[in-house]
């Protein structure tokens, strides 16, 4: 009797439920395109280097583009052209473009713009991408305070000159950087931090802001005032995820919620590539970038050659590769991809088994003996974790040393390797990604400033550089950098293990979404629903 | 031996608990089951060294392997056999369960007795502090707490903190989670003994005690510790379910024990995410946990129904 | 009992600082800072220096410390160090909203159904049906939340369609289904469970005995005479995990994607947003207070004798 009354309460319950709900999913709707992404920390164009520059990307747009062959595709610019000083850049911008709220998009913008990067109060970490600017870098560490000496100037409403300190042929590709987009001066002087806000945001790109819901969306409609062709698709909702964004997207993807994924799992990547249908939806796209294990090279053993080459030719780089991506991602034997000016994967070490063992003997620890316990650290992020378990077992297998593993929590991870350059450690694992297609930017920006606390120096090395950094004929530059590259290959300071691929799903019914430059951005504005 | 006997009898003896435990599980077979069970699993994790598969040899090739002959439960994402990493990982979880529960338990007791037995002041600055613990969500000020932790004996450490850094390593990053565990759950049990003593500390025998001058610590030692200790296995029955899921929640968030050591928290983890491709990975630490938890609760209720005079007086009234 | 009011107010008080210090002491404690991202280079350290001054990180701990805390106590809470385009009261008037609707569904649904199965348990003349509620809320509470949400995500969702995978529409849509039922497994457990114990208790009771001889019928029984006394310990039980549902999970929304206050602690924390880490803290532990006031006010609403103990 009472069992009843209950039952007759469930089974209400369970109707009103039922009739609350709405239907389960809304169908697509062809004139949106949805995507799930991480919460951006800026929507500043100005402030942001991580991922957050794949949204704002769709916003802002920046002078021109990189194609495939090295050249710039322009875009806002009319031209760019370089003096015969080699220091001397000269924009002039397309008036085709405007804000959208279709006012004119001024040279004194983007001037104002590049300046406000360096200036130190704002803090933006993409100063350093301006280095070559005279005075940029005096100005953005404060050693001088008029923003007038940085060799950015307006030379014309619509045009504007900027001079690097030396000739700097790395430049023309900063140029088409994403981090290089122009804000509109009135309206940030006006707002301050709060013109981010959809109700102040001017953007110069093919989509305007509608709206932000911090940490749940990002809703953006199609710039009326694009100089450029308009985009095909007239809205676009992001929903945020936090934590794992790769797992989200790709439940929401395969329950037909969102039209595109940017990675995919580990886990899932073979099922995937099995699937009959999802295999044909899946656009991967091999980056410039590379993952590696570095030694500290100021600390005994990893000071010595023989050592860090034993253990780097026992690596077997397929299980690797295997277990962190279902071998989407490509063996690396060498630093610097292939694909950059300079990096050759000819120049890496060879060897096998047989001589790392007698390398190990000969710097004093044969079969390991007496080689004393060592750690090696990595983030928690990513596949990480695994590459490290991976490395402790070929080396204990083939060596007899024991390594211990130590994961960090991301940030904890950053503060620690900034904390490497006055503090030791054994071997850590870490990444470089190309943020232009230059060897400056793996050979300069990366391991002569030793970003990654590396702690290499090798004067031959050095010099190489430098002399590369000069050269202007990009023939003669890959020539001069392969050289630095043999010596870097030889000292073996960082052993490259893979470089990564990343892994999109394109729905079927979306075309024109492409990869765009070594960033592999993306261009809603050129893509199109079937 | 009657439960109204036991009702009126001012102590609780171990040895008494222990024979009325017997008799209570012979006529309760949910708990019988129980406790088996716990049996079966403590001694799986002790046979761990002696299973035909290492927990640690890596197998790329073979990776994610469902149940076979060869592998009863499956490989994992680098191939290792998931009944090795299941029967190691008991081992870490129990062991993680139990020392920071000792932990645990050691310092609310401390706490609890000291802020019943001084009173007044002492225990009021005491309590507000217990109350401030409580006042924190307790998973998300371990994941503070955890970082911390981590990212201070991570690593190199010096001065102080090197003894420390160098036995976390030794352990595997298991110290981490220890302390974590430890530091936080002590927040129950002192409030427990701590309502335990101040009903001890005005009861006659204790009084007598006084009267006849016998010091603080021979009274807390003879008379309100033993006293206390049913109230300290309830408290235990509490912590020890809460430290096995609160180690699952910090190696899933990533701030557990350091890899290769397997935890049932970690294979939880690359479980959940492997639930579309490979289900079989979550099955079995997740069932592992679950009946073990269930287990626990199972004896956990049994004792407490054991050792609460009201609730056994009842049962003894109504059969 | 205002007596007893102002009493319990007043020494929430030092509670409050207690949490306050331990939170400020053990964040800035955690190594990383606010302001590097996950970008290829770390920021220059002359940057950092001034994103540093400009929100007072240069300043000596215990000036932050006190400076914070009277801010805080003016109703500012700080800016987000992590989007600076927002304070500490926007964040909070924004996802604290989702996650009380949340838990309160929630807690609803598992008191409403805990009371109603423990009843079940208690009463029933089958002792399978009464074995089967308990072995299930036993499972209930030992459950870790992250693989329940997970596998109704995975099978209710992605294998069959039935609910959005991810984001949160409102209370009343689909999306709602699994992270209330994944809040409310813990709570609906220990309710059924504890109101099963209570009821099993007060029925053997002589009044009730009493009751049933003189041939009362068995519901009237169960809402006069029962209800009341088994509900204390109900309320105990539902007051412990209010907290922990109202202010959200952190494992069920940030799997389900839900924009709450639980996800975006830990957010912070990832992030060492010192401003939200601390604010919400406070809030969190302001919350507990008042909780544990309202559930100490109901035993005195419940339960005469703790009135007389009171005024005595």
């Amino acid at each position: 009797m009472l069992k009843s009354h209950v039952f007759k309460t469930f089974a209400a319950a369970a109707l009103i439920a039922t009739a609350l709900s709405g239907p389960a999913l809304a169908g697509a709707d062809k004139g949106v395109f949805r995507m799930i992404v991480g919460e951006p920390r800026y929507m500043d164009p100005n402030l942001a280097t991580d991922f957050a520059i794949y949204v704002n990307a769709q916003l802002f747009q920046p002078l021109a583009r990189t194609d495939t062959d090295g050249n710039l595709v322009l875009l806002q610019a009319k031209s760019i052209e370089l003096a015969p000083d080699g220091r001397t850049w000269k924009v002039a911008l397309n008036p085709d473009y405007k804000w959208s709220n279709g006012e004119p998009i001024t040279a004194q913008d983007w001037v104002y713009s590049w300046k406000r990067i360096l200036d130190p109060k704002v803090g933006s970490e993409a100063a350093s991408f301006l280095s070559d600017v005279e005075n940029a870098m005096d100005y953005n560490k404060g050693t001088i305070t008029d923003p007038e000496k940085v060799g950015i100037r307006a030379t014309g409403d619509l045009t504007f000159e900027v001079v690097t300190a030396l000739p700097a042929p790395q430049f023309r590709a900063k140029l088409a950087l994403p981090y290089l987009t122009p804000v509109p001066q009135k309206v940030v002087e006006e707002f301050g931090e709060k013109w981010v806000l959809p109700e102040h945001m001017l953007s110069n790109g093919p989509y305007k802001l509608v709206s932000r819901v911090n940490d749940q969306s990002i809703v953006m409609e199609a710039n009326p005032h694009y100089g450029g062709k308009k985009p095909a698709i007239p809205r676009i909702e992001m929903t945020i995820a936090s934590g794992d964004q790769c797992t989200a997207q790709l439940r929401a993807y395969e329950a037909d919620e969102i039209d595109f994924t940017t990675c995919v799992p580990s886990q899932d990547i073979a099922r995937i590539r099995k699937d009959p249908v999802l295999s044909k939806e899946l656009d991967p796209f091999p980056l410039a970038a590379t993952e590696w294990v570095q030694y500290d090279m100021t600390q005994a053993p990893w000071n010595d050659k023989r050592v860090r080459h034993a253990l780097a030719l026992v690596i077997d780089r397929q299980p690797i590769v295997t277990a962190t991506s279902d071998g989407t991602n490509r063996i690396a034997a060498t630093i610097i991809p292939d694909s950059i000016p300079g990096g050759n994967s000819a120049d890496a070490l060879k060897g096998t088994v047989a001589d790392a063992k007698k390398l190990l003997a000969e710097a004093g620890f044969p079969d390991g003996k007496g080689f004393p316990q060592f750690t090696i650290s990595t983030t928690a992020t990513r596949e990480r974790p695994l590459i490290a378990q991976l490395l402790q077992q070929m080396w204990a297998d083939n060596l007899g040393i024991q390594a211990n593993i130590n994961v960090l929590e991301a940030n904890a991870f950053r503060a620690w390797v900034q904390t490497r350059k006055t503090e030791k450690y054994d071997l850590m694992i870490n990444g470089w990604w190309s943020d232009y297609a230059d060897p400056a930017n793996w050979f300069g920006d990366l391991i002569t400033a030793d970003v990654r606390q590396n702690h290499f120096s090798n004067d031959a090395f050095a010099e190489i550089v430098k002399k590369g950094d000069a050269e202007t004929d990009p023939a003669k530059r890959a020539e001069v950098f392969r050289a630095a590259n043999k010596i870097l290959e030889e000292e073996q300071p960082m052993t490259a293990l893979q470089n990564p691929t990343d892994l999109w799903m394109v729905k079927p019914d979306v075309e024109g979404l492409a990869h765009e430059g070594v960033l592999n951005m993306y261009h809603i504005g050129e893509a199109a629903f079937k | 031996m009657t439960a109204l006997d036991v009702a009126t009898s001012d102590r609780i003896g171990v040895v008494h608990g222990l024979k009325r435990l017997w008799a209570f599980v012979r006529r309760n077979p949910a708990l019988a089951v129980s406790l088996a069970f716990l049996l079966a699993v403590f001694l799986f994790a002790l046979l761990s060294p002696f299973l035909p598969h290492d927990a640690y040899r890596q197998n790329v090739l073979a990776r994610n392997a469902g149940p076979s002959l060869k592998n009863w439960l499956g490989t994992d994402e680098l191939g290792r056999d998931v009944l090795a990493r299941l029967a190691v990982g008991a081992r870490v979880s129990l062991t993680v369960a139990v020392a920071s529960t000792v932990i645990a338990v050691a310092i609310g007791v401390l706490v609890g007795t000291i802020a019943a037995y001084a009173g007044g002041f002492i225990d009021n600055v005491i309590m507000r502090f217990v109350d401030s613990m409580y006042a924190f969500p307790d998973t998300l000020f371990a994941i503070l707490f955890a970082a911390l932790v981590k990212g201070q004996l991570g690593g190199e450490a010096s001065g102080l903190l090197a003894p420390l850094a160098e036995a976390y390593r030794l352990s595997g990053g298991l110290l981490g989670v220890l302390l974590t565990l430890g530091l936080t759950g002590w927040v129950t049990t002192s409030r427990l003994v701590r309502a335990q003593v101040l009903s001890l500390k005005h009861a006659e025998y204790v009084l007598a005690c006084r009267l006849a001058g016998a010091s603080d610590s021979f009274i807390i030692r003879k008379h309100l510790l033993p006293n206390t200790m049913p109230v300290i296995l309830i408290a235990v029955t509490f912590v020890v379910p809460n430290a096995i899921l609160l180690e699952a929640g910090l190696s899933f968030l990533g701030v557990g024990v350091d890899p290769p050591t397997p935890s049932w928290g970690t294979m939880i983890a690359t479980g959940a995410q492997s639930l579309q491709s490979y289900p079989h990975l979550l099955v079995a630490p997740t069932l592992a946990i679950g009946l073990t938890l269930l287990a626990l609760n199972v004896v956990g209720d049994a004792l407490r129904d054991l050792l609460d005079p009201a609730v056994s007086a009842s049962r003894g009234a109504a059969t | 009992m205002l007596s007893y009011l102002f009493k319990r107010i007043l020494s929430a008080i030092p509670t409050l600082l207690i949490a306050y210090t331990l939170v400020f002491f053990i964040a800035h404690a955690t190594p990383g800072s606010p302001w590097d991202s996950g970008g290829n280079r770390p920021m220059e350290p002359s940057v950092k220096a001034v994103l540093d001054a400009k929100y007072n990180l240069d300043k000596p701990l215990h000036v932050q410390y006190a400076s914070y805390l009277w801010n805080a106590l003016h109703g500012d809470l700080g800016p987000s160090y992590r989007d600076r385009s927002q304070s500490v009261n926007d964040i909070v008037a924004r996802f604290l909203p989702v996650s009380l609707k949340l838990g309160a569904a929630a807690m609803l649904f598992a008191i409403l159904l805990g009371l109603a199965l423990g009843a079940l348990a208690a009463l029933t003349r089958h002792p399978a049906v009464d074995g089967l509620i308990r072995m299930l809320s036993t499972l209930g509470i030992s459950m870790p939340t992250y693989v329940v949400t997970s596998i109704l995500i995975v099978s209710l969702g992605v294998g069959l369609g039935l609910v959005p995978t991810f984001g949160w529409k409102g209370l009343f849509t689909t999306s709602s289904i699994v992270p209330v039922f994944s809040l409310a497994l813990a709570p609906l457990a220990a309710v059924t469970r504890c109101f099963r114990t209570s009821m099993l208790e007060v029925m053997n009771l002589d009044f009730v005995r009493t009751a049933r001889a003189k041939g009362l019928k068995p519901l009237s029984i169960i809402i006069h005479h029962m209800g009341r006394n088994a509900l204390i310990p109900a309320v105990t039980v539902a007051g412990s995990y209010m907290t922990y549902v109202l202010v959200g999970s952190f494992f069920v929304e940030s799997i389900a994607g839900i924009p709450g206050f639980g996800r975006y602690f830990v957010l912070a924390i990832a992030a060492r947003d010192y401003p939200v880490i601390i604010g919400t803290t406070l809030i969190y532990a302001v919350f507990v207070v008042v909780i544990n006031l309202v559930v100490d006010l109901l035993y005195f609403v419940l339960d005469p004798r703790t009135r007389l103990e009171r005024a005595s």
